[in-house]
């Protein structure tokens, strides 16, 4: 768990989503039936994949089967992938489509209310008190289409033109969507440091 | 404040804690179907039907597949080559194929919705699409003899491709003002990818393609700022960068903004001596500027003459002289950049050593200097950003191409 822990450090100290050409080559490996690379990608992009997946099915549980399937399904299609610095939003098609599958099955993604999301992040773990409220607060702050935006540009290390392309809306809807759900959390965390000085 | 950075750092750490470790379970399947048909994965807990594996699986290869995986004629056709907005003061924004032909429109403000209607533009040709914009622009009144000016700008990866369909949509938006006699102007540029351009256009609510144009014309030197511009429209927009002779980079222009309705600067200048009793020999600081307020286009012109300091506001459109103000000590807390020099003594004989800078280039361009550096500082959060997203999209060339396989 330590070394998961420090691995996770050094891929975020690489830039958002760790250096893109170095995921290329791990897909590469994979493509040659190299596990080890495929736990690398694994540690390069778990929590992009597991947060953009919990953006998309609002399910702790869910997400984390989906985090399961992606993994396996990118090292099954590695020889499909020509390098081209994209793996990650390469990752993120794959955990669309997976996670798409799960909503066609008849999964609920609708909107939570406030004590479903209560819910929701009472059975997570691992995370400290203060970051959970947070992370709860903005969770149920955005709306879907924001809460995608925003992980797949602060987690998973995307453009705002690469969202434009991913989530098919022109860049400029991306752009001011992205800015006023960035408002609104600037406004949760100020909410948050006032009620700890008080 | 917090910035938007440790927000984002914040919430990538939060993921980072509660992201669930299943690596050992990944493994073991990953292992287990090694050799096997990615198609027969069996995914965890699998509910899931093989066929939208086959499906989901298809159609994530296409992304970074060529060849194999060549999208469909269909797709190839839904494929976003370029963005294009066209700005009057109606924003309409339409996203065009490999082909010119347009996949969509939107309407970018209210005035836009009133220009499209209810028409349906989805697979015209981009040419007869913008016509009949245009020709809509025209016909309510968003472009006629006093308002004359079009923003083409087009947004794409491929540059070649951007800079082909900036010739043709400056071509082909001449050529129609030309069969209706209409004497247009057309501006055309590329769109930045820059995030103090997407402030901008955020902050007031306006296009891309105009926070664009905003940001060219203050890095130009402009001293209206980004606020001021954002409410123009475009052929006032045009009218001050003729007037203030603003040349900003990498724009074409075709044709000249109206002008007739406007007095010129000179004449405002002169109006303001003459009413003042000065002579022009005896002036400094001189500033002029054209505002626009609630549609009233104004002239401020203010300067020194013999010790006092006059400030003169003319009306743009019928040159008299709708307020004046003159004081004959010159307050130097309000005074401009240049107050240093000034500060040490407070005479006739000082006002008079600082007509060699008489047209006051020097002191207007700090002034606009600081007034952008202000703007750029709101965003210096995105600047380290700007810059990696540039030099990365320029190592994402092949964007489109592989857009295109999608």
């Amino acid at each position: 768990m330590f070394v998961n822990a420090a691995l996770s450090v050094l891929a975020s100290a690489a830039g958002p989503i760790g250096d893109r050409e170095l995921m290329d080559a791990y897909i590469g490996r994979m493509a040659d039936g190299d596990t080890d690379a495929l736990k690398d990608l694994y540690m390069s992009a778990r929590d992009s994949v597991y947060a953009y997946a919990f953006s998309l099915l609002k399910n702790t549980e869910d997400a984390e089967d989906v985090l399961h399937d992606v993994f396996v399904s990118a090292y099954r299609s590695a020889a499909g992938y020509k390098p081209c610095g994209k793996a990650i939003n390469w990752l993120m098609v794959i955990t669309r489509n997976i996670c798409l599958m799960k909503i066609r099955s008849g999964r609920n993604v609708e909107l939570l209310d406030d004590d479903s999301w209560n819910q929701v992040f009472s059975k997570m773990k691992g995370i400290s008190d203060e970051d959970g409220l947070f992370l709860r607060d903005c969770m149920k702050a955005l709306d879907d289409t924001e809460r995608k935006i925003v992980i797949l540009h602060a987690v998973a290390g995307f453009k705002h033109r690469e969202i434009a392309d991913h989530m098919d809306m022109p860049l400029s809807t991306v752009l001011s969507k992205y800015n006023r759900a960035l408002k609104k959390l600037r406004s949760i965390l100020k909410e948050g440091e006032e009620n700890e000085e008080g | 404040m917090k910035k938007d950075k440790d927000i984002e750092q914040k919430l990538k750490s939060s993921f980072e804690q509660i992201t669930p470790d299943v690596l050992d379970s990944i493994l073991s399947d990953a292992e287990e179907g090694k050799g096997q048909n990615m198609t027969n994965i069996q995914p965890k807990k699998s509910t899931r039907r093989a066929i939208e594996w086959v499906a989901a699986i298809a159609a994530c290869l296409t992304l970074c597949i060529g060849g194999t995986f060549a999208a469909t004629a269909h797709n190839a056709s839904k494929q976003v080559a370029a963005l294009v907005s066209i700005d009057v003061n109606p924003s309409i924004e339409l996203s065009v194929n490999k082909d010119d032909k347009v996949i969509d429109v939107s309407a970018a403000n209210d005035d836009a919705k009133d220009i499209l209607e209810d028409d349906d533009y989805s697979g015209a040709e981009l040419k007869a699409a913008v016509d009949k914009i245009i020709d809509a622009l025209m016909q309510k009144g968003y472009l006629d003899g006093n308002k004359n000016s079009v923003l083409i700008s087009v947004d794409s990866d491929d540059e070649e491709f951007a800079a082909a369909l900036q010739q043709k949509l400056m071509e082909d938006i001449n050529a129609y003002f030309s069969l209706k006699g209409f004497k247009g102007s057309v501006i055309c540029q590329d769109v930045d990818h820059d995030d103090s351009v997407s402030e901008i256009a955020d902050k007031y609510d306006i296009s891309l393609g105009k926070a664009t144009l905003i940001k060219k014309i203050i890095a130009a030197g402009s001293t209206y700022t980004a606020e001021q511009l954002s409410k123009m429209t475009i052929s006032e927009i045009n009218f001050i960068m003729n007037a203030d002779n603003i040349e900003p980079d990498s724009i074409t222009k075709g044709g000249t903004a109206v002008s007739e309705k406007y007095v010129s600067r000179d004449t405002a200048k002169a109006k303001a001596f003459a009413a003042a009793g000065v002579n022009p020999s005896e002036v400094s600081h001189l500033k002029i500027s054209l505002d626009f307020d609630d549609d009233d286009a104004v002239y401020e012109v203010e300067f020194r003459a013999g010790g006092n300091k006059y400030e003169y506001e003319i009306d743009a459109i019928t040159g008299t002289i709708t307020d004046m103000e003159k004081s004959s000590k010159i307050d130097e807390d309000s005074d401009d950049d240049d107050q240093d020099e000034d500060a040490d003594e407070d005479n006739d004989s000082k006002y008079e050593n600082d007509q060699e800078d008489q047209d006051d280039q020097g002191e207007d361009e700090d002034s606009e200097d600081s007034e952008y550096e202000d703007d750029q500082g709101e965003n210096d959060d995105n600047e380290e950003e700007v810059d990696e997203n540039e030099n990365e999209d320029n190592n994402d060339g092949d964007d489109q191409g592989e857009d295109d396989r999608r």
